[in-house]
Formats: C-alpha cells, structure tokens, sequence
C-alpha cells in the first residue's frame, strides 16, 4: 500500500531515514534550486552565511527555472526537474559540507546517505503552480536564469521517494531490470 | 503579419501547445499502466501540465531548449531576410512568451539573456519551387538532446554488424544508457549515413515526423515497429521510475555512405516534444 506523507522544507528530525522509496510526497516549506554552476561554487567559492545555514537540513532541488522578473518581483512560470546524474561528481561533497537533507530532481543519482525525490520531468507549470513565492535569489546576474540559486516557498509540492537514505532505489531495479532484459536476457536482445 | 511576428507566433505554439499526435499517444499510454503505479501518476501529471499550459499559454517545460529552424524558401528570396527574422523573432519572444534564456558563451560562460549567440538559434535553409515559405521549428530540451548517441558499426561491445539487426542493438542499447534521464516515454529519431555530421543532422529532423506516419519504406517500417515494441518491453517507464510505455515512437532514416563508413546516430526527445510548423506568404500566413 502506497503511502502519501505530507513532509516540511527544511526536513523535520527523522524525516529524512523516515520515508522510503516509492512514498508519495507533499512538500511545504522551502527549495533551494541548486544547477551544475552552483555546485561548484557552493564547493569552490565564498559563500554567504545566510545562504549555509539555509542549506541545513534542507530539500535541494536541481531546477533551472522560468522565472518572470519585473524589476525584482519574481514569478515563477515553469519549474520542474534537470537531469541530476549531471552532478554526480559534486553530490557527496555538498551533502557532507551543508548537512542536506534530501535532494530533488529526475533520473536519481548514486546513493548519497539521504532521500533522492523525483519531480516529474516536464510538467514545469504544473510545478511552478505550488511556488508560493520566490523568497531569494544569489548569483543571478553572474550566472543567469536558469543557473542562479533560487529560494522557493513551496505549498504541496507533489513528488515521488524514489532512493531513500538506506539505499533501497527505484532507478537501481529499472536499470538492473532493463539492462538484463538487453543484455543477460534468456533470449538475447529480447 | 509580418514575419517575425509570426515566428514569435510560432514559438508560442510550439512552446505552450503540444501537437495533437503526441498528447494522444501519451492519452493511450496512460490507459495501458495499472492503476494507483509509478507510471499511471507520472502520465496523469504530464497530461494535467500540458492542459495547464495550453490554457494558460505558459511554457510546457522549463527547459524553453535550443530552438532549431528548418525552412523552406522560393528561390527569389534573400537568406539574410530569413535569417534576420528569425534571431529578431528570437529575441522578442524571449520576452513576451517569456521563454528560459539558454544561450551561454562558451568561453565565459557569459548568458546572452535572449536565447541568441553563435549558431544559436539553428538555422537551415533548404530552397523550393513553390511561391510560399514553408517554417518547421524544433525546441530542443538539453536533457533528451544530452543522451543522444553515434554508433560505428561494427561494434565489438554491442556484437552489432552492419545490418538491421545491428542498428536495432545500437537503438535499444542508447535507450537503456539513457534511463529516466530523457523524460520518457520518449520519441526516438535514428539515421544511418557516411558521416557523423550527415547522421546527426538526419537523426533529428526524423524528430519532425508524426508519430502516426510510418516510414513508406516496408523494411524500415518494419524495423521501426520492432524497435518500438523491444523498447517498449525494457519496462524503463515513464521518468524511469518502471512502466509499459518507455518510446512513443521510432523514426528511421538511411543516407548513402561511404563503403568505408556505417555511422547510426540516435536522436531522442523527451514526451515533451515541441515541433510546430508555418506556412507563410507576403501578405498572411498559415
């Protein structure tokens, strides 16, 4: 039986060994979007002290956004996943040196210790539709739109648990599945 | 309307409404994966989000992409007009639609904040008898243009000779690399040529056919239909969280080579696949 959690951002103590792959989630609280440019300056660079503690505990989401700007009022138009196995080289270390709590994106990642959470891929104005309001940005007018670090209140936001903190993985038994099916399967190539 | 107008028209369409063909294979896919799965809620968010942005004219996806221009124009016409249009039209609907700036300076990383820069937007000019200009526009995502792939055959690893059954193994082999990580289900355009460049190019525009068209050669239609019914038994799914439904289409196509050469490129775009065409003439356009 499917369990639907409704989880806060940053994530509550014992959320995070809590929820287990292929839990539904509802997420209220705060995202910080965080693409390939901001990991390397979260790792290389001098980052403010607002901006770490608000890493704490909290739900990273790999997300370029759509954003509609009138001076520096924000509307977020689109926003759904990128493809997170891009930072795979960065992960581990961002996790350790800011205490994430859980990562959000598509396709997963190598396991990391905390929850991996997909967003659907592609359904931007769906998702943008439970942004609240755009809290902050850092690094906008050095690394654009859609690299900037974003700083999202979210209401029920709707994702799926699909690696949790034990390691247990949705992505692991697709592609285990798959590649036997390809490669090992009784009947070669199908 | 002007041109440029009517391109930025163009890129609202293509931006916000899904073409029919694919919003439909999407609708039969929902229905094929059992209820209360991974699969059957992943497709019921993508189809919410398409009515979403098509009624409320926003961006299907985030990921405005790379738009790719293919146009077809009489001969009397000067390219450098078309070309012109076309990076205006670009710039404006930047802002009016909005679409996500993606055009950043390779060297400096620099963010050209109107989706132009060099080589961008793609442009190819191919010339007609007839008296009209005839657009196609591809908005390519980064994330299935990321997985693309070129085969070399033969290829040791995969076993793959050249011949159908070859190809076959390089299209199934690039869609099990790729996972989730194309948005699936996705749309899959293969070629086979004498060059890598002759491929890719050819392997994308297969991209621009509709998904209910089958190749009028028998035996890539036949290929088609046994890639798509292979892949679709990988059981990656929708997202590549598991599911019935990985491909909502195969697109094949073959140049000449050289005897030397068998590249076959595979092209892949995400379910969100925004392909949209015009018709346009000095005085209206359709």
């Amino acid at each position: 039986m499917r369990r639907t959690i409704k989880i806060t951002a940053p994530l509550g103590k014992g959320t995070a060994s809590s929820l287990l792959a292929g839990d539904l989630v509802s997420i209220t609280g705060t995202l910080i979007t965080v693409r390939d440019r901001a990991h390397r300056f979260l790792l290389e660079a001098k980052v403010p002290t607002e901006l770490k503690d608000m890493l704490r505990d909290a739900l990273v989401y790999h997300c370029g956004p759509l954003v509609r700007a009138e001076g520096r009022n924000f509307s977020v138009l689109c926003a759904g996943p990128t493809t997170s196995a891009r930072f795979e080289g960065y992960a581990k270390q961002l996790v350790r040196r800011y205490h994430i709590g859980a990562v959000m994106g598509k396709g997963g990642m190598h396991h990391l210790g905390i929850p991996y959470i997909s967003a659907v891929g592609g359904a931007g104005a769906l998702l943008a539709g439970r942004i609240k309001r755009v809290e902050a940005v850092y690094m906008l007018k050095e690394f654009g739109m859609a690299e900037a670090i974003w700083v999202f209140d979210v209401e029920d936001f709707p994702a799926l648990v699909s690696a949790d903190s034990r390691g247990e993985s949705i992505h692991k038994k697709v592609l285990k599945k798959s590649t036997e099916k390809l490669y090992w399967g009784g009947k070669q190539w199908l | 309307m002007n041109l440029k107008n009517a391109i930025v028209g163009l890129y609202r369409l293509a931006s916000t409404d899904l073409p029919g063909d694919v919003e439909s294979a999407l609708i039969a896919a929902r229905k094929k994966e059992a209820r209360g799965s991974n699969a059957r809620l992943v497709l019921g968010s993508i189809l919410e989000n398409i009515k979403l942005a098509r009624e409320n004219s926003v961006p299907i996806c985030q990921d405005t992409g790379l738009p790719v221009f293919y146009a077809s124009i009489p001969h009397s016409m000067s390219e450098g007009k078309i070309e012109s249009a076309i990076i205006s039209a670009t710039k404006a609907a930047t802002r009016a639609i909005p679409l996500r700036p993606n055009a950043v300076e390779s060297i400096s990383g620099r963010n050209s904040s109107d989706n132009t820069g060099r080589g961008i937007p793609e442009i190819h000019i191919s010339r007609w008898g007839r008296k009209h200009m005839h657009f196609e526009l591809l908005m390519k995502g980064a994330g299935s243009e990321n997985i693309g792939q070129c085969y070399r055959l033969p290829d040791a690893c995969l076993r793959a000779e050249r011949d159908l059954a070859g190809v076959e193994k390089c299209v199934l082999d690039a869609i099990v690399r790729a996972q989730g990580r194309g948005c699936p289900p996705m749309v899959v355009g293969v070629a086979i040529a004498g060059s890598r460049s002759a491929a890719a190019f050819e392997s994308k525009r297969q991209l621009l056919r509709n998904l209910r068209e089958h190749s009028k050669n028998k035996i890539l239609a036949g290929l088609e239909r046994g890639i798509f019914s292979k892949a679709n038994r990988l059981g990656i799914g929708p997202a590549g969280l598991g599911g019935k439904t990985t491909l909502l289409g195969v697109k094949i196509s073959t140049l000449s080579r050289h005897p030397a050469s068998y590249f076959v490129d595979v092209s892949f775009s995400c379910w969100a696949l925004r392909r949209r065409s015009m018709n346009y003439s000095k005085g209206g356009y359709g």
